[in-house]
């Protein structure tokens, strides 16, 4: 290592400013006090953490007993929750500096870890919800294959040999649709090109005429009203407006009708699927869009839903650059609205 | 039922809901009979039927490879229409004399 060379005081001055203003671009707060406790450095995310909260009172003494503790000798970490305006968790971590008898000083560094916190906490339920949604077909597989082990009755094993193919789809059907969403949310998606909207309806629909007349529920696709041309995946889009289609036949009655339509909204096309049928109680409305979330898990397993297919929608819409919103009444019905940026937009005008 | 009904003394008392192929009225008899002391006797694929139901709807856990060996039973624990617990009880051997 070289030798540091020796600086004059102004060279000395302008060292510290540069120093002073490399910590203030750091992401993690930092205060350094010297060996009297006083804080001689505080850089500005750490002003901006503890500062700039009404709980800065608690995070502020906080921060001091962490720095007095380093100061005599001990390493400190701790992690404060804070719930004024809002929930926000800070992690402090307090070191003695220049050795540890007695130290010259101390140094606190603050994260923020309130989106961490988050994300583990969404992971945690992911994971409790996911085990629970993979273990309740294969308890019933298990269920099923005991009672069928010595069954002579040929109504009764008929009957039980297809709830078992039932379990194993519904099985297959939730593996899909992880892979699907776990796909979509790691971005392996493939590049987006311009796809006509009406295209991607037409498939996304295709399959459900027949399951939606069978149940007497009209499926009505309004023709575009125009050429509208989107930047889509074509494999998602499909899947995503599938996926709502899907939805409004299953929670439709009979005699009921499901309706489809497109329009161009400003610079962004606007797909709406409606139905007529039982609509979502507005506490639930904003929470459908997550992984395993079921308004009627009754009803959902009746119809086979995985408890994907919205989380599905809605990443889709996200990295297309969209967005999907509900507007629902109970009793009478809901429409999902998706919208996607346009394509070539000028060639698509109408 | 029977040596049960004469050992509690308690009468047995039959119904349709529990025939076989009903899954969907024996899983409302049951939802009518949480939280209150009583014992159900049906068969295997109503069983299945019922907790599958319940583990589904109610998210209760029965385990990874539950069970339903002839004789064996199930205690179910909730209340107002809702159950929160499952447990097996393999079924008993009786000894010889």
């Amino acid at each position: 290592m070289g030798r540091q060379p020796e600086l004059n005081g102004n060279e000395a001055r302008d060292l510290l400013a540069l120093l002073v203003q490399a910590v203030d671009k750091a992401n993690q707060g930092l205060v350094v006090c010297n060996k009297k406790g006083r804080v001689v450095l505080r850089n500005a995310p750490a002003r901006e953490l503890v500062n700039a909260r009404d709980g800065d009172f608690l995070a502020e003494k906080a921060l001091e007993a962490a720095l007095g503790r380093a100061l005599a000798g001990a390493y400190h970490e701790e992690t404060l929750d804070l719930y004024s305006p809002t929930r926000h968790t800070l992690k402090i971590r307090a070191y003695p500096l220049g050795g540890s008898n007695p130290p010259s000083g101390a140094i606190a560094l603050v994260d923020d870890v309130s989106e961490l916190r988050r994300l583990e906490s969404v992971r945690r339920d992911f994971v409790a919800n996911l085990s629970h949604e993979l273990k309740t077909p294969l308890g019933a597989l298990s269920l099923l294959a005991e009672t069928l082990d010595g069954e002579e009755d040929p109504d009764v094993v008929a009957r039980l040999t297809a709830r078992v193919g039932a379990e194993a789809t519904r099985f297959s059907r939730i593996v899909d649709d992880l892979l699907d969403l776990s796909r979509i949310e790691a971005g392996a998606t493939g590049s987006l090109s311009a796809v006509a909207l009406s295209a991607v309806i037409d498939e996304a629909v295709e399959g459900f005429q027949e399951p939606a007349a069978a149940r007497g529920i009209r499926l009505n696709v309004a023709p575009a009203s125009a050429v509208l041309n989107v930047m889509a995946n074509r494999r998602d889009l499909v899947s995503a407006v599938a996926n709502l289609v899907d939805n409004a036949i299953k929670y439709s009655e009979p005699g009921g009708a499901v309706y489809v339509d497109a329009d161009r909204r400003g610079d962004r096309a606007c797909l709406r699927v409606r139905d007529e049928g039982v609509g979502i109680p507005r506490r639930d409305q904003e929470r459908i869009f997550e992984r395993f979330y079921r308004v009627d898990r009754a009803r959902s397993r009746w119809t086979g839903g995985t408890g994907l297919g919205l989380a599905i929608v809605r990443h889709v819409a996200a990295y297309h650059g969209g967005d999907v919103s509900v507007d629902s009444v109970e009793g009478e019905g809901s429409t999902f609205t998706l919208w996607v940026p346009l394509a070539n937009q000028g060639r698509d005008r109408d | 039922m029977g040596p049960l009904g004469r050992a509690t003394n308690l009468a047995v008392e039959a119904s349709d809901d529990l025939a076989e192929g009903q899954s969907s009225s024996a899983v409302r008899l049951i939802r009518s009979l949480a939280g209150t002391n009583a014992v159900v006797c049906t068969h295997g694929d109503v069983i299945a039927e019922i907790l599958v139901t319940l583990a589904d709807e109610d998210r209760v856990d029965l385990g990874l490879t539950p069970r339903q060996a002839k004789g064996s039973v199930w205690a179910l624990e909730g209340k107002d229409a809702f159950f929160t617990s499952a447990r097996y009880f393999p079924p008993v051997v009786a000894e010889s004399v």
